[in-house]
């Protein structure tokens, strides 16, 4: 039975019109239990079009004409996947009949109705877990946008800049200490340099050097007084650099370590989409960025605000005039700023675009020197990398050329207003308006005014960088794991091992289903061999069952228990993998055993290493456990850090253990030894073994032959062969190629 | 079914005008007659999609491939526009015309824009890893559902195309 509130977040979506076309069909709304919204008709133009499935029919409403399809038995309903687009056909006496099309958009929420649809046909009953699914398509409630698929929360568009700049100064206030001080002697040093002009001016010489001044002669004190204040600051600045070189750090080390762990609990997928270059560049240049900003961008602005708003005063204190002729091309300024800064900003991101992308190259080439060079084509990579570096140096040449050309205009109008200065203050000195003192203390505070404009101007420049790399970094750490973590995750600290695959269905991209509705069940303590051809889906099945990546449709249970509800890291810690590709960590050979259980006595890695078949050789190197492996691991064979890997999950002792193409990359002889470790890896364990070659699959419990997504067949190895199917053929195959060298198979 | 033999591999079965004879079915896919044999409902791919020429189609059944159309200019042109309209569907790409608006924030750009297909709201992220550009100065875009969007000249595009896809350029 489905209940109302199981499809009412599906049926809830009936516009009015489309409703009352239902209704004259005779269609009731407590009828509906699948209603999807289309994007495009069959000729390929965008519109809304609809289906609405009842447990009789299935009906499009285009172009505001409705269509009833029978769900009659003599009827099949697909999902068909283009590229971008998809369709639901009809099949009815062989021949075919799209009825509704529509983009990738929807794909999900079509593939499903088609689901729905077969089953009502075939008379299997709907129940309510068939609508508990997420499908995916959302929209921002605000504007409309099409949210991001990752990030499902907030509509990135409806946030405001002012939330972002917010978020980046929220890394200050966790050191209230450090920043107390920096604005503590940014005060001090801004009252210091106030006073110096007003010293060195006014007193100087209206007070000491003129007759009759309060300190006429005095000339000592006042050099005093004038060292004391240099004194004083040159103090303050080096206790603001000490202090600010500490906060730095600590605000560098936070965000890169928020940036690191956010970026270390997202999914496959995330670390699959991007090329590793770019995401080193990112968490370097960008928290760098962040860092500068929040460390001399924001207590130089309050400095320099300070500095601009108390000189003013002082200015139109002394003498309002000349103090209007100092601001006069202030507006000029602020113009040319607002003008000329969005492009700094575009030069500048560009400049950042083409860095990663040579970063990237060098990434490439570098790991894959070995190809390089096995085809000689270190040349043509030069090329490229020139090319590449090329395109960087012009953007670098565009954005310094700009900045050279603008500046120092900035600077010749801003020295427009000192002209002004010299010429009405002479006059005024001349004709006795003004004292030569109070002149010299205005030429003072000119000479400081015009450097807070020239950094409010570049703060803009600043700012937008930061503001840029703050957008890219919460971009990763906002980023929701595409498989997160149930709010009240089930703690499993003993898994038995019970493996079951419910209806699942699996696409990497959303076009493409790599696993088609896989039914599986493995006891706790069995042995499965996955086979079937590369690509066929084997490796994702492992995928599934680690939780690397969530299934689209159907469950995965261990012991029973949704995986999406089993606490990840009693998941995780309790499933080994084998792979094919062994990677290893530039460290010892025993801290890379070592590695998922730091805390393992050496006692138990030796034990581990043994069992791997891995201490001979260790023991042969001549560092033994402590040698260290080179960064590229170009010091072991591949059979050598496949039993180290072995080892690694020896010593997890995992209740799961996958192996992937474990023994693939390896000769027979040491293919031997590595099945041997595995022999002492496997029992009593649940053991999942995708494997090539097919002799090593022979004690498995059962044998699954994967083709195109969907499981074929299904047995013990005799079973199997009595079907004389896929696997037989393969057997088969692989006979007669050994046999050409001279081996035996089984 | 047999192994294939490594020759039936390896060569390509070029499918000729002459030999091969294309044709709607009732429910307008395609079919095709090859050298007699009837092919009640065929896919038809491009080897080189981006580059998008009316050369090397393959033409398959669910299941195998029948063969590869070298040149689809060699068939007359009523063949021609079977096969061509069915390419069409496949690789459904409309054309962007002009925007409405395009804003950008948070590395996912938001684009109101017409095509030749009609109005379509759309959300590409990461510009960088979803854009093709061709040597002819053509984009292929993709938003975040796999959906793709052709601009066919970036020198005479909309200035708001412009100005946020220079940046990656």
């Amino acid at each position: 039975m489905v209940t109302e509130k199981a499809k009412a977040k599906f049926v809830d979506e009936i516009p009015n019109e489309v409703m009352s076309l239902l209704e004259k069909e005779g269609v009731k709304k407590e009828d509906i239990l699948f209603f999807a919204k289309s994007d495009l008709n069959k000729d390929g133009y965008f519109c809304d079009n609809y289906a609405a499935l009842t447990n009789e029919n299935l009906y499009v409403i285009e172009n505001n004409a409705i269509m009833a399809y029978p769900l009659t038995k003599d009827v099949k309903f697909n999902n068909e996947n283009l590229i971008a687009t998809g369709s639901i056909v009809l099949t009815r006496d062989g021949e075919d009949f799209p009825i509704i099309s529509y983009t990738n958009t929807y794909m999900r929420k079509f593939g499903h109705l088609a689901r729905l649809a077969t089953k009502i046909v075939e008379g299997m009953p709907l129940s309510d877990d068939d609508f508990d699914i997420d499908l995916g398509e959302e929209f921002c409630p605000k504007c409309g946008s099409r949210l991001p698929r990752n990030n499902r929360l907030a509509c990135p568009k409806c946030l405001n800049k002012k939330a972002l700049f917010l978020r980046v100064l929220s890394y200050l206030p966790r050191y209230k200490f450090e920043l107390f001080l920096v604005f503590l002697y940014i005060f001090l040093s801004s009252m210091i340099s106030l006073v110096r002009p007003i010293v060195s001016g006014r007193y100087l010489y209206d007070e000491v050097l003129t007759p009759g001044g309060r300190f006429y002669g005095q000339i000592i004190s006042i050099v005093l007084v004038l060292i004391v204040l240099e004194v004083a600051s040159v103090s303050i600045t080096i206790l603001r650099g000490r202090n600010q070189a500490g906060l730095s750090a600590k605000i560098i080390y936070d965000i890169k370590l928020e940036l690191f762990s956010a970026m270390s609990k997202l999914s496959m997928s995330f670390y699959n989409s991007k090329q590793t270059g770019s995401l080193m560049t990112r968490i370097n240049n960008d928290a760098l960025d962040i860092q500068y900003f929040l460390n001399y961008g924001v207590p130089d602005f309050v400095v320099n605000a300070l500095t601009l708003v108390s000189i003013t005063v002082i200015m139109f204190m002394f003498n309002p005039l000349l103090a209007i002729f100092v601001f006069l091309p202030v507006p000029l300024i602020v113009y040319m700023t607002r003008r000329v800064i969005p492009r700094f900003h575009k030069l500048k991101w560009a400049t950042w675009v083409r860095n990663s992308r040579l970063n990237s190259l060098i990434n490439d080439s570098l790991s894959g020197a070995r190809v390089v060079k096995a085809f000689g084509k270190e040349s043509s990579e030069i090329n490229r990398f020139k090319q590449y570096n090329e395109n960087l140096l012009q953007a670098r040449l565009k954005e310094g050329y700009n900045r050279a050309r603008t500046f120092p205009v900035f600077s010749y109008i801003m020295n427009i207003g000192g002209l002004f200065v010299w010429s009405f203050g002479g006059y005024s000195v001349i004709s006795g308006i003004m004292t030569f003192g109070t002149l010299m203390t205005f030429i003072g505070y000119l000479g400081m005014i015009y450097s807070p404009i020239d950094y409010m101007v570049h703060t803009f420049d600043w700012y937008t960088n930061c503001m840029n790399s703050a957008q890219r970094i919460f971009d990763i750490i906002d980023r929701k794991s595409d498989v997160p973590e149930s709010p009240n995750p089930v703690r499993m600290p003993n898994i038995k091992g019970d493996i079951t695959l419910k209806n699942v269905y699996f696409a990497y991209e959303p076009n493409k289903n790599v696993l088609k509705n896989i039914n599986l069940e493995i006891k706790a303590g069995q042995m499965i061999g996955l086979v079937g051809h590369s690509g066929a889906g084997k490796s994702t099945i492992t995928n599934i069952i680690t939780r690397l990546y969530d299934v689209d449709e159907g469950d995965v249970l261990i012991d029973g228990v949704n995986i999406k509800d089993i606490d990840l890291n009693d998941l995780r810690s309790q499933i080994g993998m084998v792979l094919q590709e062994t990677f290893l960590f530039s460290g010892t050979i025993a801290e890379n055993i070592a590695f998922a259980r730091p805390d393992a006595t050496r006692e138990e890695i030796i034990k581990a290493a043994k069992l791997a078949n891995a201490h001979e050789f260790i023991m042969r190197l001549p560092d033994g456990y402590d040698t260290v492996i080179g960064k590229r691991n170009t010091n072991l064979s591949g059979g050598e850090r496949q039993r180290i890997a072995i080892a690694r999950a020896i010593l997890v002792n995992p209740k799961i253990l996958i192996l992937d193409e474990a023994t693939a990359s390896v000769d027979t002889e040491t293919e031997r030894q590595i099945q041997e470790a595995l022999q002492n890896l496997i029992k009593g364990r649940t053991t999942i073994a995708i494997a090539h070659r097919l002799s090593t699959l022979k004690d498995a419990d059962k044998i699954v032959v994967i083709e195109h997504g969907e499981i074929k067949e299904m047995g013990t190895q005799e079973e199997l062969i009595k079907l004389d199917g896929i696997y037989n053929k393969m057997l088969n195959l692989q006979k007669e190629a050994l046999k050409i060298k001279g081996e035996e198979l089984l | 079914m047999m192994e294939p033999s490594i020759k039936e591999a390896v060569d390509i079965n070029y499918l000729r005008p002459d030999k091969t004879k294309f044709y709607k079915t009732p429910g307008g896919f395609l079919g095709v007659i090859v050298d007699g044999k009837d092919y009640k409902r065929i896919e038809t791919y491009r080897c080189f999609p981006i580059k998008n020429e009316n050369k090397y189609i393959s033409i398959r059944t669910f299941e195998e491939e029948i063969g590869i159309i070298e040149d689809l200019n060699e068939f007359p042109p009523e063949q021609r526009e079977l096969i061509e309209e069915e390419l069409e569907k496949r690789y459904f790409m409309p054309k962007i015309l002009s925007a409405k608006s395009i804003k950008e924030e948070f590395g996912y750009s938001y684009w109101d824009v017409t095509t030749d297909r009609g109005d379509r709201n759309f959300t590409v992220h990461d510009i960088s890893s979803n854009m093709i550009v061709k040597p002819d100065g053509s984009i292929i875009l993709m938003d975040i559902d796999g959906n793709r969007y052709f601009i066919e000249d970036i020198e005479k595009a909309d200035d708001k195309i412009r100005k946020i896809l220079d940046l990656w350029l």
